[in-house]
């Protein structure tokens, strides 16, 4: 059996309506940020915790941190309560931030490194070792010397991800590692992470509302909307499970719209968009009946047709069209909600 | 420990690498003295209530380095998170093993030690250029600083849970800065106020650290400062473990309500 990294049991987080000197007096529960949330990360795999904005993300990921206690349930880390052992879970965890602003400006890449490695008891011959060794590992060895307010914004991100290695730890939380970044800096972030900050025995969790990143980087995936978790699971399972239809792409010339708008009437096609392209081609969009076998029905009308068919292929849900069928499926539930009996 | 000294470490590279700003708050020490000294000049042997060698500046002199010291403990605290909160730092350090204690230890230090350095410049300058104190005993002097400081800390760990909980307008700090510059014998000897007050004054601690330090630079021995360092004390040790009990509330509270890291 698989060790569990990070699990949630019925986590719930509701921020209190009142705050500073109202929320002495009186606290009644305000905003629900976290709703009866289940979750386990196993040990070494990189999990990726999808959403939109406001979605939760962040507030799981603050728990998690020991930032935010939550208002019921529990959470652990590394077999450890985020509340009553928050000292032992820190020891154990690094986190990286999107928000730029958590380092000293003012002093150098080197300089906040060996700081944050003194808060974790690091003796100084080691943390000048380890501030080393891992800006070398982020690239940034070059400018160890360099204040931060002269650091472009893929620089912070590279040195937080040092910064949450500095104490080697076994869970590594990253709350949207590329917000801000550009989409090349992006990318080479995201190698970093794959190709050098996952080692197979570290557990990373990353929330992100980015779903290339997700793909690229994720063995398995939780999409989390209103505070709920929605579903968890490998991307392909995901897929799977809301995916009751197949999707085909197919590249056709020589024929007109009259003629591609009659496939619609094929056994099987749920649906059909024909784009146009500059070289004169269309592209065919096809939804089709899972198990209908519509492929070589429609290449066949085609050729009979005397169109030429340059590529025919069958497509995956994206990750955002994942996102979005389980975005649309909330929103039909919730109006289905407010029907009156 | 290395906590604390990597906070030192980190304010003294913040401080210095603003240099221009470095360099007045070291010349502002020394335009006090100079005001100090043209101050009391002008004041000359006038103040009946003044008692003692050096008259009104040696007065003001203890009075305005001890209570720049004393006061680090109170509003060093406070400044130190809202330094942090404002430079978003806050949740950086506290995403990483920190102590409640030692992240209030941390906020005090290097202002305290920074403090230290502009009591020690002026009573320098009193000690040296003026000849006042000869006969003063350090470590009577110390044995009421302490426990002083320690009374103080407790009210900045009230001060900066008040901090966390409502983000400004902290009212212990307001309170007691103002209660202990009226009612603490900083600039004037509590005996000019009126004969109601005068029993306000020994709830302050800083009424109590004043006169034990100038008893102690009059050359007062242990035993003399002995009841004002025994009154600290016991203010410091009912009010210490408050003080911490009510910032760890407060950072509960404040992580309750996700608000740490605003201000």
């Amino acid at each position: 059996m698989r060790e569990v990294a990070i699990e949630t049991r019925s986590l719930t987080m509701r921020f209190p309506q009142q705050q500073g000197w109202q929320a002495l007096f009186r606290r009644e529960p305000g905003q629900t940020a976290l709703q009866d949330v289940d979750l386990a990360v196993y040990r070494g795999e990189i999990f990726g915790l999808l959403g939109p904005n406001g979605a939760g993300k962040t507030t799981l990921v603050r728990v998690l941190s020991t930032l935010v206690v939550p208002t019921a349930g529990q959470a652990l880390v590394a077999g450890l309560d985020v509340v009553r052992e928050s000292l032992a879970v820190r020891r154990r965890i690094g986190v990286v931030y999107g928000d730029e602003r958590s380092f000293y400006w003012r002093l150098s890449a080197l300089e906040n490194l060996l700081f944050y490695a003194a808060l974790y008891g690091i003796p100084s011959r080691e943390a000048h070792r380890r501030a080393w060794d891992l800006l070398d590992l982020v690239g940034l060895a070059g400018s160890a010397h360099l204040r931060m307010h002269h650091y472009s914004s893929g620089m912070r991100q590279r040195a937080a991800i040092a910064r949450g290695l500095l104490n080697d730890p076994d869970v590594l939380i990253m709350d949207e590692p590329t917000r801000s970044l550009d989409p090349i800096a992006a990318l080479e972030l995201r190698r970093l992470v794959k190709e050098r900050v996952a080692d197979g025995r570290r557990t990373v969790l990353i929330a992100t509302n980015i779903m290339a990143e997700a793909e690229f980087l994720c063995d398995r995936i939780a999409f989390i909307a209103r505070g709920e978790l929605q579903l968890t699971g490998h991307i392909e399972q995901l897929r799977d499970l809301l995916q009751g239809d197949e999707m085909y792409e197919v590249t056709v010339s020589g024929l007109g719209q009259d003629s591609l708008e009659g496939l619609r009437h094929l056994p099987g096609v749920d649906s059909l968009r024909a784009v146009p392209d500059e070289a004169g081609r269309y592209r065919l969009e096809v939804r089709a009946r899972r198990g209908a076998a519509v492929l070589p029905a429609i290449v066949r009308r085609l050729v009979e047709a005397g169109g030429d068919v340059w590529s025919c292929r069958q497509r995956q849900l994206t990750l955002e069209e994942m996102f979005a069928l389980i975005v649309e499926k909330g929103r039909q539930e919730r109006a289905q909600e407010r029907v009156p009996a | 420990m290395s906590i604390v000294l990597a906070h030192l470490r980190r304010d003294f590279l913040i401080w210095s690498s603003y240099r221009l700003a470095a360099f007045f708050q070291v010349a502002g020490v020394f335009m006090t003295i100079g005001l100090i000294y043209f101050a009391g000049k002008a004041i000359g042997d006038r103040s009946a209530l003044v008692e003692g060698e050096g008259g009104y500046i040696a007065f003001v002199i203890v009075g305005l380095a001890f209570t720049d010291l004393l006061a680090q403990g109170l509003a060093s605290l406070p400044r130190g998170i809202q330094d942090n909160q404002r430079a978003g730092t806050l949740e950086s350090v506290l995403m990483a093993p920190v102590a409640e204690w030692q992240l209030l230890i941390s906020c005090w230090l290097f202002r305290f030690l920074f403090s230290a350095f502009r009591t020690a410049a002026l009573m320098m300058f009193g000690w040296l250029a003026l000849g006042f104190w000869p006969a003063a005993n350090p470590l009577a002097i110390v044995a009421v600083v302490v426990p002083a400081q320690a009374a103080f800390l407790a009210m900045g760990a009230f001060s900066a849970a008040f901090l966390l909980l409502v983000k400004q307008g902290d009212p212990v700090l307001l309170a007691y800065a103002a209660a202990s510059a009226i009612l603490g014998g900083a600039f004037f000897p509590v005996e000019a106020l009126p004969d109601w007050m005068q029993p306000v004054t020994l709830l302050v601690p800083l009424t109590h650290a004043l006169s034990g330090i100038r008893e102690g630079l009059a050359g007062g021995s242990g035993a003399d400062v002995a009841p004002q360092a025994l009154t600290l004390t016991v203010m410091a040790a009912l009010s210490l473990p408050l003080g911490l009990y009510a910032f760890r509330w407060a950072m509960k509270r404040a992580k309750e309500e996700g608000s740490l890291g605003e201000y």
